[in-house]
C-alpha cells in the first residue's frame, strides 16, 4: 500500500496522552476483535455474498481506523466500496493484502509493546 | 456494554457503537471536555434505554450497526419527543446521501473515523452549549407562557365573579327575568356550539348572555310588573333597559363584560336595521348579541305573561322563522331549528316557575 504507514500512534498518543498501557491495551483489543472481522470476512467471500463483504469490511476499516492501523483501514475501504458498487473486481485478491496487513499490523502492536516494557 | 452509566457526574455523553474499541477510544476524548463524562454503549437498544431514563448533554452514535442504524436510532430519540438533545452521527466522509437523510432525521452534526480529538471537542463544546442555550429558552417561554395562562385564569376568575354578582342582582330584582336569562344563556350557548363557534366565543357568549338585561334591574315596578301589554310611552320607557343596562356595564373593561355589553346594548337589534337602540343591520350587529336576539325572542315567546298565555313550541318555531331575513340572520335561524331537541330539554330544565304578577 505505499507509503500508508502500517500504525500511525500519534493520534491515539493525543487522545491518551501519556497513558501508553491504555494505548497498548486499546491495541490489543483492536487485533482480537480484528481475527474475528478477518474470519467474517473470509467467509463471506467464500460465499460470495457481497453484502456480508461490505458490512465485514466496512466494519474493519472502522476499527483499524480508529486505532491508526491505516494500511488495513485503506484495504478494507477499497472492498467496501467494490462490495457496495455489486462487484467482485479485485476484492480477492484486496483480501489476501488485508490479511497480509493485517498480519504486519499485528507486529507493529507487538512491538509497540514491546517498547513500553 | 456500558461504562459508567450509574456515575453522578451530571454531564453526559452518550456514544453508541457497536465496536467496543471505538468506544473506549471515544470515552477517551469525551473525558478532554470539562464537566462530561461519556455513557458508552456497544447496544443501540440498551442506549436506546438508558436515553429514555436518563438526560444527557450530546449523543454520538455510529451509522453502521447491528440492531439498528445510526439513523434508525436518531428516529427513535426524536420520535420520544427529545428535540433539544445534540445528535452527531459517525458516517463514511463520503456518504453524503446518507448525511442528507440524518440531517433530516434529526442529526445535528457529523464526523468520520477515524474521529480527530481536537475537532471532537470543538464541535461537542459547541453542541453543548448551544443544547444549554435551546434550554435556556424553552425555560424562560415556557415560564412566560405559564405566567400569561395564570394571569389570564386569574382574570376570567375575577370576570366569572363579577358576572356572578350582576346575575344575582337581577335575580334578587326580579326572579322571572333572572331564569329567563339563565334560558337565553343556555339556548345561546346551543345555537353558537352548533354554528361552529371556538369553545372560547361559545363559552364567553354563554356567559355574557347571563346579564342580557341587566338593564331591566333599573325598570320601574309599574313597567316591569304590569300586568297587561306595555302601551305607548310604557313601551318606550322598557326599551331603555338595553341603554341603561350599557351605561351600567360601560366602566367595565376586561374582555368578558366588554362581551356582555355588546349584547345587552345590541340584543333588540333587527337583522333587517329596524331594531333599537342604534337600528343597526346585518353584520353591523354583534354575532353574540344576532344569536342572542333568537334566544331571547324563544324564551319570551314560550313564557307566560301577565296578559297572555305562553305560546306553543311549534307557534314559536313558526313565528322566528317568519323573522328569518328580516329580524333574524338566517344562519342562526337555521342553528336555532338544528338545536331544538336540545333546546326543549333546556327549557324543561330551567321552566318558567315563578307565576307572573297579575
Amino acid at each position: 500500500m505505499g507509503d500508508t504507514p502500517i500504525l500511525e500512534i500519534s493520534r491515539l498518543e493525543e487522545i491518551f496522552e501519556d497513558d501508553t498501557a491504555g494505548i497498548a491495551d486499546l491495541l490489543e483489543a483492536a487485533m482480537g476483535t480484528g481475527a474475528a472481522n478477518q474470519a467474517t470476512l473470509r467467509d463471506a467471500v467464500a460465499r460470495r455474498q457481497l453484502d456480508e463483504v461490505m458490512r465485514a469490511a466496512h466494519a474493519i476499516k472502522g476499527s483499524t481506523a480508529n486505532i491508526g492501523g491505516n494500511e488495513v483501514a485503506a484495504l478494507a475501504a477499497r472492498i467496501e466500496d467494490a462490495a457496495r458498487a455489486q462487484t467482485w473486481d479485485g476484492i480477492e485478491p484486496a483480501t489476501i493484502e488485508l490479511d497480509q496487513a493485517y498480519e504486519r499490523l499485528r507486529e507493529a502492536v507487538r512491538a509497540y509493546r514491546a517498547g513500553l516494557s | 456494554m456500558n461504562s459508567n452509566a450509574n456515575s453522578a457526574t451530571p454531564n453526559k455523553v452518550l456514544v453508541v457503537d457497536d465496536v467496543q474499541t471505538n468506544l473506549t477510544v471515544f470515552a477517551k476524548v469525551v473525558g478532554q471536555i470539562p464537566e462530561t463524562e461519556a455513557v458508552c454503549f456497544t447496544s443501540a437498544k440498551e442506549a436506546l434505554q438508558w436515553a429514555s431514563q436518563n438526560e444527557c448533554v450530546l449523543i454520538i452514535v455510529d451509522q453502521s450497526m447491528p440492531e439498528l442504524s445510526g439513523i434508525e436510532f436518531i428516529d427513535e430519540v426524536r420520535g420520544r419527543g427529545n428535540s433539544y438533545t445534540p445528535i452527531v452521527m459517525i458516517t463514511g466522509h463520503s456518504e453524503k446521501e446518507l448525511q442528507r437523510e440524518a440531517l433530516k432525521r434529526g442529526a445535528s452534526a457529523f464526523l468520520g473515523k477515524p474521529v480527530d480529538p481536537v475537532s471532537f471537542v470543538s464541535l461537542a463544546r459547541n453542541l453543548i452549549q448551544l443544547r444549554g442555550a435551546r434550554l435556556e429558552t424553552m425555560a424562560k417561554a415556557g415560564a412566560a407562557h405559564a405566567d400569561q395562562q395564570s394571569a389570564t385564569e386569574a382574570l376570567f376568575a375575577q370576570e366569572r365573579n363579577t358576572l356572578d354578582a350582576l346575575v344575582k342582582i337581577i335575580d334578587l330584582r326580579d326572579p322571572r327575568t333572572g331564569d329567563h336569562c339563565r334560558r337565553v344563556a343556555l339556548f345561546s350557548e346551543a345555537i353558537a356550539s352548533k354554528m361552529g363557534l371556538s369553545m372560547i366565543e361559545v363559552t364567553q357568549l354563554a356567559q355574557a348572555a347571563r346579564i342580557h338585561d341587566i338593564g331591566k334591574v333599573s325598570m320601574p315596578d309599574r313597567i316591569l310588573n304590569k300586568p297587561s301589554r306595555l302601551l305607548g310611552e310604557e313601551r318606550e320607557a322598557a326599551k331603555r333597559h338595553v341603554a341603561d343596562g350599557t351605561q351600567f356595564l360601560a366602566g367595565f373593561t376586561t374582555p368578558l363584560l366588554r362581551a356582555a355589553a355588546d349584547i345587552v346594548h345590541s340584543h333588540h337589534e333587527r337583522f333587517d336595521g329596524t331594531g333599537y337602540p342604534a337600528k343597526l343591520a346585518g353584520p353591523a350587529i354583534p354575532l353574540s348579541a344576532r344569536i342572542v336576539a333568537v334566544a331571547d325572542t324563544f324564551s319570551a315567546l314560550t313564557s307566560r305573561r301577565p296578559w297572555r298565555e305562553a305560546a306553543s313550541v311549534s307557534i314559536a318555531v313558526e313565528q322566528i322563522e317568519k323573522e328569518s331575513g328580516f329580524g333574524f340572520e338566517p344562519k342562526i335561524v337555521g342553528a336555532f331549528r338544528d338545536v331544538m331537541p336540545e333546546l326543549l330539554d333546556i327549557r324543561a330544565e330551567v321552566p318558567d316557575l315563578v307565576p307572573a304578577a297579575r
